[in-house]
């Protein structure tokens, strides 16, 4: 059921014959008489316009080249040049046409997440770093940087609750795999992308790791260039 | 489902000319040869003076207007699109050119649309008066007038020249759903002005027919 409002928006443009009218128009018309007055009113306010139309202003040809001609002469008049040049067509073109084509050859989804699983306090957890290589791919891919906080505790350091926590940093795509052993805790600004500077980091989304850690897929020994990443 | 009517096209040229042409006939002149301007001037004169003419009453303003349309896409043929039509170009330029010329007049304190009064007419004794129509158009014209420009132009271009919607989208650059909603509304908006001029004809007239009651007097029109 269509309102009031929407059928005499329609029946303004049906009564020039600029649309088909609606079944749900006809069955408006048939509740509404307002609309139905309406509907009539507008009909005889549209014939009274055609009426003018009948009446043409000026019906003999004006012959206006001939003074046209002599003010183009006068004046001086030249048609100007076209303000979009047709060679910066061609290069807006090629450009475009580049553009598609390195499109057409950019890496999957897939090939932009990197996945960092690792114990944090016992619990296993996983990092998803959605990871944008650089593109157009004038370079190699930038590798993201990782920042990770270690936690000490006075069981897994020996005792050394009061050392200040260890900063190391992990490199991708030279850290691919996945981090396990001690329970590092991640700071909330933990990756740095080199070489983009506009693009803001993601958030980092940490999930529980639900499947239990047999053994460690890594050890991490006190260096980053030790570690196996 | 409500559906759009495609309206047959208004924007031909008085001559059947295809795009082709028309491209030619611009290409041409804008290497230099007005004569083939002076074509594209004759096929679309006639069009752009009745166009002009709905909007300006007075015959010479009107030409004055076309002639400097004219002129002004002469100098812009380098802007034209020559895959487009040339019409739709040309009155846009016609179209706005009139419409700053009556905001123009309307700033100096002018009546503007309809603003010259009719020419004087003979009357033919072989005919049957004319004035009653006369009347009519006149009243028509005025509340044409009354109605605000943005609708009154869509009106105007649609229900007396028989552009359809599209072609009023391109000479006025707007979306054709635009036009159509100002359409719809130039339509409702002429409606209430016709009704309220109804009324106030009925109301005087039966003033008019009032016998005189106050202090003697005669009614006053």
């Amino acid at each position: 059921m269509i309102s009031c409002g929407q059928a005499r928006d329609e029946l303004a443009l049906e009564v020039g014959q600029d649309l088909e009218p609606s079944p749900e128009l006809r069955d408006h018309l048939v509740d509404c008489p307002d609309c139905c007055r309406a509907w009539l009113a507008l009909q005889e306010s549209h014939g009274h316009l055609q009426h003018l139309k009948l009446g043409s202003p000026i019906v003999e040809s004006p012959g206006l080249w001939d003074d046209v001609a002599v003010a183009i002469q006068d004046r001086g008049l030249r048609p100007e040049r076209s303000t979009f040049p047709s060679w910066l067509l061609g290069m807006a073109v090629g450009v475009l046409f580049t553009l598609f084509f390195l499109d057409s050859i950019r890496p999957t989804s897939d090939a932009e997440t990197l996945v960092i699983e690792m114990p944090v306090r016992g619990l296993s957890t996983s990092i998803e770093v959605p990871y944008q290589p650089q593109w157009p791919p004038l370079k190699a891919a930038v590798p993201i940087e990782l920042e990770l906080v270690e936690i000490a505790s006075a069981n897994d350091r020996n005792g050394s609750v009061s050392e200040m926590p260890a900063v190391r940093r992990f490199r991708w795509p030279q850290a691919s795999g996945r981090i396990t052993s001690s329970p590092y805790q991640l700071v909330n600004r933990p990756i740095r992308r080199r070489g983009i500077a506009d693009v803001t980091p993601p958030a980092i989304r940490i999930r529980p790791w639900r499947r239990p850690i047999e053994t460690p897929f890594h050890k991490i020994s006190g260096t980053i260039d030790d570690a196996d990443f | 489902m409500t559906e759009a009517i495609h309206t047959p096209t208004a924007l031909q040229p008085d001559t059947e000319t295809s795009v082709l042409s028309e491209s030619r006939l611009v290409e041409e002149a804008r290497r230099g040869e007005t004569a083939a301007y002076g074509e594209l001037v004759r096929l679309y004169e006639r069009r752009l003076v009745r166009v002009i003419g709905r909007f300006i009453r007075d015959a010479w303003q009107v030409e004055d207007l076309a002639q400097e349309t004219f002129l002004r896409a002469y100098t812009r043929l380098g802007q034209f699109d020559t895959s487009r039509r040339f019409g739709p170009w040309l009155f846009r330029i016609g179209v706005n050119l009139t419409l700053d010329h009556l905001r123009k007049i309307k700033r100096r304190g002018r009546q503007a649309l309809f603003s010259e009064s009719p020419s004087e007419r003979t009357p033919d004794p072989s005919v049957e008066d004319p004035r009653r129509d006369l009347d009519l158009k006149q009243e028509v014209r005025e509340v044409l007038e009354s109605v605000p420009e943005k609708y009154r132009t869509v009106l105007v271009l649609r229900d007396l020249e028989n552009f359809s919607t599209a072609e009023i989208a391109g000479i006025l650059h707007r979306k054709e759903a635009t036009i159509r909603w100002r359409l719809a509304e130039a339509r409702q908006r002429f409606q209430l002005l016709w009704q309220k001029r109804l009324d106030q004809d009925s109301r005087s007239s039966r003033l008019d027919q009032r016998p005189d009651t106050v202090n003697g007097e005669g009614h006053r029109r």
